[in-house]
């Protein structure tokens, strides 16, 4: 019999029992680390490797050493699109940040009606990345869509958003904070619902108006999901690819161009697949970096944090304890 | 307490947070507003100036949707068959494929355990954009280019839902399992019979994180199906109509695209209201609670 | 019961999951030879219905053999989607490729070479093509793919119009100018002349008219940076700003369709490839417009793009990957080309049947400019600085503002194109297949006949030909100097 129980006590399990549950086990994760082991882990190698080649269309390989990455230091095209990648993480990063806590703090009451708001607030989640694209689509349209007509009734110039090399850059961002902000408002409502009451009325008691209520007490206490946010967000907005892709394929003149879409492009329109990767591997790169710098500062912030909020916790407790 | 008059600054700050809830409700449901009216008009309705905010009620029409079904660039029966096989593959293999390996990362004992997590937890840092080129070309080579498996393959596990399990197992007490064991069960009864069941809330969580995650599938069956393949999916046929639009001598009616979105986000509707828990944990991917 | 369910559920999975694309041939014990080229997509495209013809005739001519034609792909996409069959290992046997595309397959060692198949073949005449697109399918003494369509550049103009101004077609750039100012002058037209100023592509022919040219006969370097080029610039912006004969609008957007169909142009610069579709497109034109060669600069070049058809190196039945390629091009099949897709043909035979001539009267005209033609640099680095660079650093820049600098453009736009074509070189070093090898395959003594044809040359006469043209007809290997009309002519 191949399948024999464990014993519960002490008796250590045999040899053949241990090699049996070694073997269990790994059938149990096979599929699943296969999966991902040629799924990622080998394009993830791939796109590190073949960057230090020349990569023809058709897959004749040739060495290259750091040519791709020299190539990338000097094309004008490639620079602009880590420019404009690096203007959009600083524009949205922030802006996504304050708005869906601004959001998640409108949020956080309860009175008659506030399911149905909530809902409506969550209308982007529902919502799929190329749906939203596309409604925003007509929405900016240059010549039939709401927000022209609106700023012409209030007497401003018509747009020309998505096909000017101004404003398309603009336009996507506005999209982008759309769907993202409502996203994290959720996870950041999620967090502020968290935020033990009991500190916050001990708060109240101890004479803190509303503002040093949410600099002192909920600040505190949310900002390990507000740093994941934060992160995340980012990650997110150095990836971005589907708008401009669907939209402008980088836009009037090379506005739009960002790093994913400009190694798309390399790769399949200019059968550079060298080349290709050596952007794609600067991606992971960066985002790598950044990453572990958030982590980073974000492990300070929290310690301090901690401390803050313990030694706070400590002080609302002697003042409990007295009244 | 005794609820005390107003302060006018008391009254100045409902006004504030009154008009701020209010435009946030204008700005997020307005452009669902214009998903809907636009699928229910015609072009010349869509193109009339000045802009018909509310157009009357004489005017829609569902023509949009049946031409869709019926339109050789749509093929809409066709899409949302292959979109429900996706999303619904791509669910399945995640739910059996991930609760399997979470469940031996957490209970069961294996060398290099460790090790393997630690890679997991490093490839979900990996960006999808980063290696979309590589992933290409490997599945390519494997001769699964346009096929079916070739765009579920690489959504078939996902080391975050992996984690997620390894998490959730974690929380499991060893009790039960051991339990199992005592009576006679193999490792295959003490999965699907005990740690499964146990593990409903995480599961369902998985569940619905990748079937949205097939259901709304775009980037990567666009780069491995041929165009206007048989195996299109909904994003990538709505997607490639929406760029088509933007040159504006597009013969197709704008109407035709917002009824394909209305049409996608039908199912995710329902399954908020029906699942809405679980939607907001499979959204968040469990980032809410731990 | 739990566990028959379960097996059911994965054998369903299975089943779609590894559906394949298409038709499975299993049961069909014919043999099978797919074909794949582009085409506007959609079933009532002509393309589409030409080609389902072919493969159907053929399959009625050969029994026991089957066509797949793969035939819906967009133009934009074809190349992407033909290189993921390459890389999956299951090419299509024989297909259709753009000129400028060619390079690319040829320098990676994916193409027949097809020296055997017409040598063998009696029934496949090389000297029945126009000899300039015999050169572009061949590379040193391999050729490696057929003609199969041509599209030339053509003077379109109004017949009624022209006549009523008392003017014949312009031949050369000096009579352009003076043939709209007349037309200004005797029949209100305030711009009688149209052309697309800020294509590339059409940029291409005024060059070479001008003694200009764009790459080095080795295609290693990017020789844009002379007069005779900034000449040529030159010359079509002054066509809207200066001698004022050309709608400044149609630098930012303006279409030669709509002007044209509205009557307010009287000439205009398209390709061949509108011919068959103008009477359809406007109508109220039947009858009153004709086509004329390219005016000529200091040159007579004329200008045309093309597709060829190539087996692949990979293909199981390269045999019957040829029968059907010469096929489709025997001058019976070249005719329902025309007929069904209103482009004209390759093969020079089909413009001798009395019903071609009847049925097409226009694309006669258009023989004369197909012996003149000129192609595209075929490197594979080419569409990436012409249409990328050349277009949106100098015809987008200087077209619209008649007093932007054209030289500091030309000469800002060589240099990025240089680097382009420079590293173009680095990464493929010696495998570019269309340089340096001048072509030499044979194509037939019958091509001195035709160029010296009078009716073939259409104005009253042998007109001297561009020096490039020396040398091809008659088998010999041309010099590469002269093959790329940089001497003097």
């Amino acid at each position: 019999m191949p399948h024999e129980p464990w014993e519960i006590g002490n008796c250590p399990r045999s040899r053949a029992r241990r090699w049996h549950e070694a073997v269990t086990g790994a059938t149990f994760l096979l599929p699943g680390l296969a999966i991902i082991f040629l799924c990622v882990a080998i394009p993830g190698a791939l796109a590190f490797g073949l960057s230090f080649t020349h990569c023809s269309r058709f897959l004749s390989i040739q060495w290259a050493g750091l040519y791709n990455y020299r190539k990338l230091l000097a094309d004008p095209v490639a620079l602009k699109a880590f420019a404009n990648t690096l203007r959009y993480v600083a524009v949205f990063v922030p802006l996504n940040l304050v708005i869906a806590l601004t959001i998640s703090l409108l949020l956080n009451r309860e009175f008659r009606g506030m399911k149905a708001i909530r809902s409506v607030y969550f209308v982007p989640v529902a919502v799929s990345g190329v749906v939203a694209i596309s409604i925003f689509r007509f929405l900016f349209d240059r010549d039939y869509g709401p927000i022209n007509a609106a700023l012409g009734t209030l007497g401003f110039e018509k747009v020309p958003w998505l096909w000017s090399e101004h404003w398309a850059m603009w336009a996507i961002i506005a999209l982008a904070l759309w769907k993202s902000a409502a996203f994290f408002s959720l996870i950041l409502l999620a967090a502020l619902q968290d935020v033990s009451a009991d500190l916050q009325q001990a708060a109240v008691v101890d004479g803190a108006g509303p503002v040093a209520r949410f600099l002192h007490v909920t600040l505190p206490s949310i900002w390990g999901v507000l740093m994941t946010v934060l992160i995340l967000s980012s990650i997110g907005a150095f990836r971005v690819f589907e708008p401009m892709f669907v939209l402008t394929k980088g836009g009037p003149n090379d506005a739009t161009q960002t790093i994913a879409l400009q190694a798309y492009d390399t790769a399949f329109t200019g059968g550079e697949l060298g080349y290709a990767c050596a952007i794609s591997f600067a991606l992971l790169a960066v985002i790598l970096v950044v990453t572990a710098a958030m982590n980073k500062l974000t492990a300070l912030g929290r310690g301090r944090r901690s401390v803050a909020i313990a030694m706070e916790r400590r002080r609302l407790g002697e003042g409990g304890r007295r009244a | 307490m005794r609820r005390r008059r107003r302060t006018p600054r008391q009254q100045a700050a409902t006004f504030v947070y009154g008009v701020l809830l209010a435009a946030g409700v204008v700005v997020f449901g307005f452009p669902l507003y214009w998903m809907v009216r636009g699928a229910l008009i015609n072009q010349a309705m869509w193109m009339r100036v000045p802009l018909v905010w509310l157009p009357p009620l004489k005017s829609l029409s569902l023509e949009a949707f049946a031409a869709i079904f019926a339109s050789e660039q749509f093929r809409m029966s066709r899409v949302l068959l292959n979109t429900a096989l996706v999303a619904v593959f791509m669910m399945g293999f995640n739910v059996i494929f991930d609760c399997m390996a979470g469940f031996a990362l957490s209970k069961m004992r294996l060398p290099g355990k460790g090790l393997v997590l630690a890679a997991l937890l490093t490839t979900i840092m990996v960006p999808f954009e980063g290696m979309m080129v590589p992933l290409y070309l490997t599945v390519t080579r494997l001769g699964l280019a346009d096929t079916m498996l070739g765009i579920i393959l690489p959504g078939a596990a996902s080391a975050f839902c992996i984690v997620l399990m390894w998490r959730f197992f974690n929380t499991v007490p060893d009790e039960i399992i051991e339990a199992a064991a005592v009576d006679g069960a193999s490792w295959g009864q003490i999965l699907f019979s005990v740690a499964m069941p146990a593990a409903a809330p995480a599961i369902a969580t998985i569940a619905v994180f990748t079937f949205l995650a097939g259901w709304e599938a775009f980037v990567w069956p666009l780069l491995i199906t041929d165009p206007q393949s048989k195996f299109d999916v909904l994003q990538k046929v709505l997607a490639n109509a929406t760029y088509a639009s933007m040159g504006g001598t597009t013969q197709t009616e704008w109407a035709y695209l917002m009824a394909t979105g209305l049409i996608s986000t039908l199912p995710v509707l329902a399954l908020f209201l029906l699942f809405q828990r679980f939607f907001i944990a499979g959204l968040t991917g469990g980032a809410v609670k731990g | 019961m739990k566990h028959a369910l379960v097996v059911l559920l994965a054998a369903a999975a299975a089943f779609v999951l590894l559906g394949r694309r298409g038709e499975r041939d299993g049961g069909d014990r014919r043999l099978a030879i797919e074909f794949w080229t582009y085409s506007g997509g959609g079933s009532a495209d002509a393309t589409v219905r030409f080609w389902e013809k072919v493969a159907r005739d053929f399959e009625r001519a050969h029994p026991g053999v089957r066509v797949r034609a793969v035939t819906n792909i967009a133009h934009g996409q074809y190349l992407s989607v033909l290189t993921t069959r390459f890389i999956g290992g299951n090419p299509p046997d024989v297909f259709v490729l753009d000129d400028n595309m060619t390079p690319d397959l040829i320098r990676e060692g994916l193409l027949l070479p097809l020296n055997r198949f017409v040598a063998a073949d009696r029934s496949y005449h090389v000297a029945d093509f126009p000899p300039t697109m015999l050169r572009d399918g061949c590379t040193g003494a391999v050729r490696y793919s057929i003609p199969l369509y041509g599209g030339y550049g053509c003077l379109f103009y109004r017949t009624d119009l022209l006549a009523q101004a008392g003017v014949a077609p312009p031949r050369t750039w000096s009579e352009l100018v003076a043939v709209s100012r007349t037309l200004r002058v005797k029949l209100g037209m305030e711009y009688p002349f149209a052309m697309e100023p800020t294509a590339a592509f059409w940029m291409m022919p005024f060059i070479w008219q001008n003694g200009g040219d764009i790459l080095s006969p080795d295609h290693r370097r990017v020789v844009i940076d002379t007069p005779p080029v900034v000449g040529a610039i030159a010359f079509v912006r002054d066509l809207m700003y200066r001698y004022r004969v050309m709608d400044p609008s149609l630098a930012s957007g303006a279409t030669l369709d709509a002007l044209w169909s509205s009557g307010r142009v009287a000439m205009m610069i398209n390709g061949g490839w509108s011919i068959g579709t103008s009477d359809v497109n406007f109508p109220q034109w039947r009858s009153r417009w004709e086509v004329a060669p390219l005016p000529a600069g200091k040159r007579d070049v004329g200008f045309y793009g093309g597709q060829h058809l190539m087996i692949a190196k990979a293909s199981q039945h390269p045999e019957l990957a040829w029968r059907f390629m010469v096929f489709a091009t025997a001058p019976r099949r070249q005719l329902q080309w025309s007929d069904i897709t209103g482009s004209p043909p390759s093969n020079l035979r089909v413009f001798d049947m009395p019903a071609f001539q009847r049925r097409h009267p226009h694309f006669v005209r258009m023989r004369e400019a197909m012996l003149h033609g000129r192609n595209n640099p075929l490197a594979p680095f080419f569409n990436k600085i012409w249409y990328g660079r050349f277009q949106s650093r100098v015809l987008d820049v200087v077209m619209k503002d008649p007093r932007a600098d054209i030289a500091a453009a030309v000469r800002a736009a060589a240099r990025e194109m240089q680097a382009i074509v420079d590293d173009s070189w680095t990464v493929h070093p010696q495998r570019d297949g269309t340089t340096g090898a001048a072509p030499s395959c044979p194509v037939g003594a019958r091509h001195a006949r035709l160029l010296h044809n009078p009716e073939v040359t259409g104005r009253g006469g042998t007109r001297p030909l561009p020096s490039m043209f020396v040398g091809v007809g008659v088998g010999l290997p041309a010099d590469p100097r002269r093959a790329s009309g940089d001497a003097a002519s």
